[in-house]
């Protein structure tokens, strides 16, 4: 495959991340955008191929002439076949943030491109953490997370990245419980399903992850500080026990998905569980992804997030 | 002619009978003590229903736990552990966001009646003259530029809603009286100024991140979920006081109503200053109702018919009434929103059109009268 357009950051990380960026003629806006300033080296992204994967720019999608598109599962990808088909462009569904998914998916972007042994050492990559995690979490008891999305009271459940990133950190998603559907869209979703503040509190999460928005730009993701004097003053998460031990975590996006999200799933099982992780840095991980595999230069971690605030 | 001025021509509603006049007006007014009768009932019962309303938990904590940890608190008795848990849960998520519900339907409730008073038009709401898509343009323009990273947070978006909202109304109403327009272009200029700010709500909408855009979905579905006793305690304060301000110009709101610019003016009612006024009180109802809450739309139409079917049509019954139907409504939306797929939530701007249309259709069809 000579040519791509690739709709959803996580999936246009795999194609650099497997030595085919050059195939690469078109990217979405939310991966182009400012969140992602500066990340994507020369790639010129002043011409994007839609607002974002479920909004594409037929036309230009057209003028690019990829021979595939490559959309998330959560994207307009049934539309793109329609309305792609006459030009005898290709529709590929492939869902980079889908953490259980990652080695398929990598595997396949090594075929697409004929970039076999690349797609091997990122899969290498991504297991060495996958087995680490499952070898130091064995028995050790799961610890409640709450992780609310950049809305405010929203929650990730099953079918989400986030709910599987809580899980394989060795957390337990206290929406967990909560069976939505399949698929998402972005009016009410397994991403960000709107919950009682009331069942919050009930279910008294041992770590609180509040996203911050943001990409790689560390600026996009706003002021941490207000957005944490913000979470942290809701009326009765003062008696929440993360908040007692000082386990709220306010965080920029872009750690947290790196790598199908098993960076994130590093943080996670780093702050539930420091003892079994003490020798484990998911920083140094983080930084491995970006300059390795992006060939990006990262900026100062600890500008990401903020840590303990309670 | 303006609407500030108006003259109804012969052969308009003022001179048709009053039975076959339009819906809104159609109504004559009814026996004070059967109005008394029916407003005093219609509170008994909200206040059960803010009772059920509380019972109804996503945590499993008991109204009745809660209370005795709210009693032992009042009686200056320190809560720990699982009474202070519960009393916590109640006191400042549940009770709060039931308190916000009431007051934010009843003052869109009560801006609904008075709108349609003033501009003798059935099919007004608080939103038909722009007020909702305003503020949710002046919501989605904080947002994008983002609220949070001023320091404002939430205070920016409700700030940015509530101004962008109030500048909108002056707009109408400014033109109304520049151009000296009669209430069907009045209505007409809300219509092009609701679908200007709608546009200029898409627009920001692509501009928006997908986090931002999520916030501005999540804002314009209408919303209680976040409520505070300080949200409650500003949307309440202005109903508080709107309301009494509104009640002593009843008599001249329904001569108005029913009887035409003239005939008002000819009872001594200065209709100019009453539509000016009146409508100012609606619009910053309305306006301070929505920088909270979000787009909650059906609430300011169909509160005012509801509670016109069941009372009749004397704004000094009417207004309160409408209040109360507009608060039950919206009271429970929320509590069906958060209770049918708890713990996760259904917005309540949804639900609410959802209860609000079989009701209301329920109670046209039965009464055949108001068609």
């Amino acid at each position: 495959m000579r040519s791509v357009a690739v709709f959803n950051a996580f999936n246009v990380e795999f194609a650099r991340a497997v030595g085919a960026f050059d195939s690469v003629v078109g990217i979405d806006e939310g991966a182009a955008g400012a969140n992602y300033k500066g990340y994507w080296g020369d790639f010129d992204t002043s011409r994007t191929v839609g607002k974002g994967q479920a909004d594409p720019n037929y036309e230009r999608l057209v003028a690019a002439n990829p021979e595939v598109v490559v959309f998330p599962r959560n994207g307009a990808w049934e539309e793109a076949v329609r309305k792609l088909e006459p030009f005898g462009i290709k529709v590929l569904v492939i869902t980079g943030w889908d953490l259980s998914r990652h080695v398929y998916n990598v595997s396949l972007y090594g075929v697409l491109f004929d970039r076999r042994a690349e797609a091997e050492k990122v899969n290498a990559f991504y297991t060495r953490y996958f087995d680490l995690l499952k070898t130091r979490l064995a028995g050790a008891p799961r610890k409640r997370v709450f992780l609310e999305n950049e809305t405010t009271f929203t929650a990730p459940v099953p079918g989400s990245g986030w709910h599987d990133m809580i899980e394989t950190g060795g957390g337990t998603n206290i929406f967990g419980d909560i069976v939505f559907g399949s698929l998402a869209n972005p009016k009410g979703s397994v991403h960000a399903l709107s919950v009682d503040p009331e069942a919050i509190l009930a279910r008294n999460p041992e770590l609180v992850i509040k996203l911050g928005g943001g990409g790689f730009d560390p600026a996009s993701s706003g002021n941490l500080r207000t957005k944490a004097s913000v979470v942290l003053a809701r009326p009765g998460w003062a008696g929440l026990d993360a908040v007692k031990a000082g386990n709220v975590v306010v965080s920029s996006s872009f750690p947290m998905n790196a790598c199908s999200k098993i960076i994130g799933a590093l943080y996670v099982a780093k702050w539930l569980h420091p003892d079994r992780m003490a020798d484990i840095d998911p920083d140094a991980a983080l930084r491995e992804w970006v300059q390795t595999f992006q060939r990006a230069t990262l900026p100062d971690v600890a500008s990401y997030r903020l840590v303990n605030q309670g | 002619m303006s609407i500030l001025e108006q003259r109804r021509a012969p052969g308009t509603d003022d001179d048709v009978p009053e039975p076959e006049r339009a819906s809104t007006f159609s109504s004559r007014p009814r026996g004070g003590a059967a109005a008394l009768t029916k407003l005093g009932m219609s509170v008994v019962l909200l206040v059960i229903g803010v009772v059920g309303a509380a019972a109804v938990a996503a945590s499993g904590v008991s109204f009745t736990s809660a209370a005795r940890g709210m009693w032992a608190k009042a009686l200056g008795h320190e809560l720990v552990g699982d009474a202070l848990r519960a009393q916590t849960l109640v006191w400042e998520l549940r009770l709060p966001r039931i308190a916000l519900a009431i007051a934010a339907g009843a003052g869109l409730s009560v801006a609904g009646v008075v709108l349609q008073a003033l501009l003798r038009n059935p099919l007004v709401s608080p939103f038909t003259l722009g007020i909702s898509s305003a503020a949710s343009f002046g919501a989605s323009a904080a947002l994008v530029l983002d609220g949070w990273s001023f320091g404002g947070g939430q205070a920016a978006v409700v700030g940015c809603a509530f101004a962008v909202a109030i500048g909108c109304a002056t707009l109408v109403f400014g033109l109304a009286s520049f151009r000296r327009t009669s209430p069907e272009a009045l209505v007409l200029v809300g219509i092009a100024v609701t679908d200007l700010f709608a546009a200029l709500t898409a627009a920001m909408q692509y501009l928006a991140t997908d986090e931002q855009l999520a916030e501005i979905v999540r804002w314009t579905f209408g919303s209680v979920n976040g409520a505070k006793w300080g949200h409650a305690a500003v949307v309440g304060g202005v109903v508080a006081v709107s309301v009494p301000v509104l009640l002593w110009r009843a008599s001249a709101f329904n001569a108005v109503a029913f009887a035409g610019d003239d005939a008002a003016r000819s009872l001594g009612v200065n209709v100019t200053a009453l539509r000016i006024g009146g409508g100012l009180v609606a619009v910053a109802l309305a306006a301070t109702v929505v920088s909270f809450t979000g787009v909650i739309g059906f609430v300011g139409l169909v509160g005012p018919h509801i509670a016109r079917l069941i009372i009749g049509a004397d704004h000094r019954y009417l207004i309160p009434f409408s209040a109360v139907a507009g608060a039950a409504l919206l009271l429970a939306a929320d509590t069906i929103g958060r209770s049918l797929f708890s713990p996760a939530v259904i917005p309540v701007g949804i639900v609410v059109s959802l209860l609000g249309a079989p009701l209301f259709l329920n109670l046209v069809l039965a009464r055949r009268r108001f068609l």
